[in-house]
């Protein structure tokens, strides 16, 4: 035989399978482009000028190396995917005479023409995409945007290396399955003979177990030191319940409908029972693959969405104005000193604030803010405080506000609102005037899961002494401080304001151990880090969804395959073509549809736990995010309806031709 | 009357772009009386299965009509025909046709099922079926746990469980072991004996040796017809295979 014969059978083979091909090859331009983007991406020189350029290179290399493993695995399984569809006619070929040598010169060559479409379309529309995507980049971090048009030699070797090598396993993969099998099990390899599932009651309980665990974990942490740790072992446990829920839930619950005669024994619930039985049994661990895979981007896009939309308020929280500074301890001259350097250098500021103020946590159970760990049991949330004298809260609201001794203001800061009296300190105090939002933007530098309060206070002997008890109850290592602020707007340029920073503090006393905050850095740092993030959610997002949906169709199709037969029998039997449609699409959107659903509920379990997350992050705006999740999830059903209609109409124009 | 008449039945297939003109059956006229048992035999290509799919309502034919119980199959409307054969029909297809999702009983209730029977009717109607056919033991088993024998005789379980006028068996030996299709070709005599009409497409002389009557098809016409009258089985055997040495010979034709 010729070598000739070989490209040319390869070339009609994919021709001929192009109902699963041309997806994968679809799937494979897509990998590389996306992968080439990435890397050219991070490789790009004008990326380092950014805003937080550091960080987004970080997060873009950390992006680079998600896709390329992604990527690997992702083909390997479509191809061995595409494989097992073929076997019959590998079998087929077999037994007419070629060898499997000749069966491996074939596949090499199917291998070589995909990878070289892959390489030469991937390379392509990566290379036109790039640069949109830098621009998107550049817009985000509001960057200016250089000319040109730049190809990346070294990206484009990389991508292809990359690529060369992930086709080479593929294809060894595919060998080791021609020769693993004999000819007469190629034949028969799509039909295996198919055993009635058994039911794994300890393993649906499990699943029970850990999904109730997970979800209860998710609603019901408060604590901001255990969220982070709790979270992942939430997530794992919501992991573990979904694939044994799926697994052996799904079953136990469809033998249970079928012990039920009076359902069971209905034309619909029959075949669509004992069709969605079969079906679990092949599908429950691809199914749940494909709702932890969506929980997991949804979750992503939505958070990162959130922390990018919420950056600008998290900036104004953490830096109120455009140079803050913050010293230790009560230092009433600290507002003339600042305006002495000021006036010296002759820079005009602009909405000057002063204040002096206690940043510490307590434990609010009930109306009491408590200070000593060991009464803060159970029932207590945990909340940041922020205490400010009525002198210098009226100072800056140019108001009048009185209070009598015991009496305080308090302003909850996105947390819930205590009653009309409060405890603080050992001592009951009235609560006189109750604001809804914070009127002053106080400087809140971390932020407490459960939110917080801004207290003002009537005078200066009950600021210091809230202060010592909360310094003797927590020890040295973790009370709060008293603080002075001072924060202005200056119109100086960047380079003007870092060489100020460092003036002022030679300029300052060394006990004030000033720290000193300048807004364009603190929106360097979170627009880096949250735009960079939301970015690479978007990206590694659409890589995932890409690969859900090409799993479900896959599915569909050799399913399909598989359910022509049935469909048949059930026709003679006497199901007329409108009541088999009907079963069809009920089978395709359950399987459809319960990895989606699944996944909305995940999202509405962990939604409380990840605002809380977000507020930590000082993204605390709850309604911002149940925007964004829902936003995001409506974006995903829609696609998911679309390829779910697509689906469908191959499907059933392979089962009932 | 007859139970069902087949007058002047036509089949032509045509490609997709009418390029090539096949024709199935050219004019078959046949009947079968209630209680009967028929064999119908003929090589392949000679258009049993053809004329099968349309006595089965599965196929619609070219011309000519087709009456049971002197109700035409053509005239019925398409969004009743699977319900008209699953009450009227009965079928046992070579290769079984049952479904591995379903246990036994839950295939042979399939077509009640689809009617809308509730369970203990069905299991009601079951029980003296599925004793008469010896598969009591085997009815919480699946498909792929059991014989060929087993399988046949469930699906014959099936065909029966809807009462239907008309049985219609396609080939129904052609997968099983000799031993096997004995005692299913005794079940069919059985069956029958009790009142049940069987229509048997087959090209086993074996098989059509046990039927009460036998039609030859040739060229997509009936080219031959044997009663088997107080002949034994083996004295049928022989005389069907003289008829199919003299059809293959190319032979006269007896009417």
């Amino acid at each position: 035989m010729g070598k000739g014969f070989f490209w040319k059978l390869a070339a009609i083979n994919i021709q001929k399978n192009r109902k699963t091909y041309f997806p994968y090859i679809f799937t494979c331009i897509l990998t590389v482009a996306m992968y080439y983007m990435i890397l050219s991406l991070a490789e790009n020189p004008g990326i380092y000028d950014l805003l937080g350029g550091n960080i987004i290179v970080t997060i873009l290399n950390l992006g680079c190396s998600i896709t390329a493993l992604f990527a690997v695995i992702f083909l390997f399984y479509t191809n061995s995917f595409l494989v097992k569809q073929r076997k019959k006619e590998m079998g087929l070929y077999n037994v007419l005479g070629m060898e499997k040598r000749h069966l491996g010169y074939v596949f090499a060559c199917e291998t070589l023409y995909v990878l070289a479409v892959s390489l030469i379309l991937g390379l392509g529309i990566g290379i036109l995409m790039d640069k949109l995507l830098f621009l998107i980049l550049l817009k985000m971090f509001n960057g200016t945007v250089p000319m040109g048009f730049q190809i990346q030699p070294q990206v484009l070797y990389s991508t292809s290396l990359l690529f060369s090598g992930v086709f080479l396993a593929i294809y060894l993969g595919s060998l080791r399955q021609i020769h693993l099998t004999k000819p007469i099990e190629l034949l028969y390899g799509g039909a295996m003979g198919e055993r009635e599932p058994r039911t794994k009651w300890l393993s649906a309980l499990l699943g029970a177990i850990c999904l109730a665990g997970g979800y209860g974990i998710a609603l019901t942490t408060t604590n901001p030191m255990d969220a982070i740790i709790l979270f992942f072992i939430a997530v794992i446990l919501v992991i573990i319940g979904t694939y044994c829920l799926f697994d052996a839930g799904s079953i136990a619950i469809l033998k249970l409908l079928r012990r039920n005669r009076r359902f069971y024994y209905k034309a619909g619930h029959f075949i669509a029972v004992s069709g969605m039985m079969h079906r679990m049994r092949q599908n429950a661990i691809g199914l749940a693959n494909i709702c932890i895979l969506s929980t997991m981007v949804l979750v992503m896009i939505s958070s990162t969405m959130c922390m990018y939309l919420g950056s600008q308020e998290a900036i104004q929280r953490s830096c109120p104005q455009t140079f803050v500074v913050r010293a230790e301890g009560i230092r009433e001259d600290l507002p003339r000193r600042m305006e002495a350097i000021l006036e010296e250098k002759q820079i005009e500021g602009e909405n000057a604030l002063w204040y002096r103020y206690l940043d510490y946590t307590a434990y609010r159970k009930g109306n009491r803010l408590i200070t000593d760990p060991a009464q803060a049991e159970a029932g207590s949330v945990v909340c940041g405080v922020i205490a400010v004298l009525l002198k210098d809260y009226n100072r800056c609201l140019a108001a009048q506000y009185t209070l009598e001794a015991n009496e305080v203001i308090l302003i909850p800061d996105y947390a819930r609102y205590p009653g009309d009296r409060l405890w603080i300190a050992g001592q009951e105090y009235e609560i006189r005037y109750q604001e809804e939002k914070m009127s002053v933007d106080f400087v809140v530098r971390e932020q407490s899961i459960s939110g917080g309060y801004i207290l003002i206070v009537p005078d200066m002997e009950t600021l210091l002494r809230i202060d010592n008890v909360q310094r003797q109850e927590y020890g040295e290592e973790y009370s709060g401080q008293l603080e002075t602020y001072y924060g202005v707007d200056l119109s100086l340029e960047e380079e003007a304001q870092v060489s100020l920073r460092e003036e002022i503090r030679k300029a300052l006393p060394e006990e004030y151990e000033v720290g000193i905050d300048l807004r364009f850095e603190e929106e360097n740092r979170v627009m880096g880090m949250y735009g960079g993030l939301f970015f690479i959610g978007v990206f590694l997002g659409s890589l995932f969804i890409m690969a859900t949906i090409l799993i479900i169709y896959y599915k569909q199709i050799s399913e399909g395959y598989e359910d022509r037969q049935r469909f048949e029998i059930l026709r003679k039997v006497g199901m007329d073509r409108k009541e088999i449609r009907r079963t069809i699409h009920s089978q395709v959107l359950g399987v459809f549809f319960l990895p989606l659903l699944t996944s909305g509920i995940h999202i509405a379990f962990a939604f409380p736990f990840i605002t809380r997350i977000l507020w930590a992050l000082s993204v605390p705006d709850r309604g911002l995010f149940a925007i964004c999740t829902g936003g995001c999830f409506l974006v995903f059903a829609l696609f998911y309806v679309l390829i779910y209609r697509e689906t469908a109409k191959t499907y059933y124009r392979i089962v009932a031709p | 009357m007859s139970m069902l008449e087949v007058h002047h039945l036509k089949k032509i297939y045509t490609t997709r772009f009418g390029g090539n003109r096949v024709q199935a059956l050219s004019d078959v006229n046949f009947s079968v009386e209630q209680g009967e048992y028929v064999a119908i035999m003929g090589e392949s290509g000679s258009g049993k299965t053809t004329l099968l799919n349309i006595l089965a309502a599965l196929d619609k034919p070219t011309g000519g009509e087709v009456l049971l119980n002197g109700k035409s199959l053509t005239a019925i409307r398409e969004k009743e025909i699977s319900a008209f054969r699953r009450e009227h029909l009965g079928f046992v297809f070579q290769d079984f046709n049952l479904l591995d999702t379903f246990s036994i009983q839950d295939n042979i209730f399939l077509p009640l099922v689809l009617s809308g029977k509730n369970y203990k009717e069905m299991r009601g109607r079951l029980l003296p079926i599925a004793k008469q056919l010896g598969i009591e033991e085997i009815l919480s088993k699946y498909p792929y746990e059991v014989s060929g024998g087993q399988k046949q005789r469930a699906a014959v379980a099936r065909a029966l469980i809807t009462k239907p006028e008309l049985i219609l068996a396609d080939e129904p030996t052609g997968a099983l072991d000799s031993r096997s299709s004995d005692s299913l070709l005794r079940l069919f005599g059985e069956i029958n004996q009790s009142g049940q009409t069987i229509l048997m497409v087959t090209h086993s002389t074996k098989a059509a040796s046990s039927a009460r009557r036998v039609l030859f098809i040739k060229d997509g016409e009936v080219f031959h017809q044997l009663y088997r009258a107080d002949n034994t089985e083996d004295q049928m055997y022989q005389k069907i295979s003289d008829t199919l040495t003299m059809i293959a010979t190319g032979g006269v034709h007896h009417g």
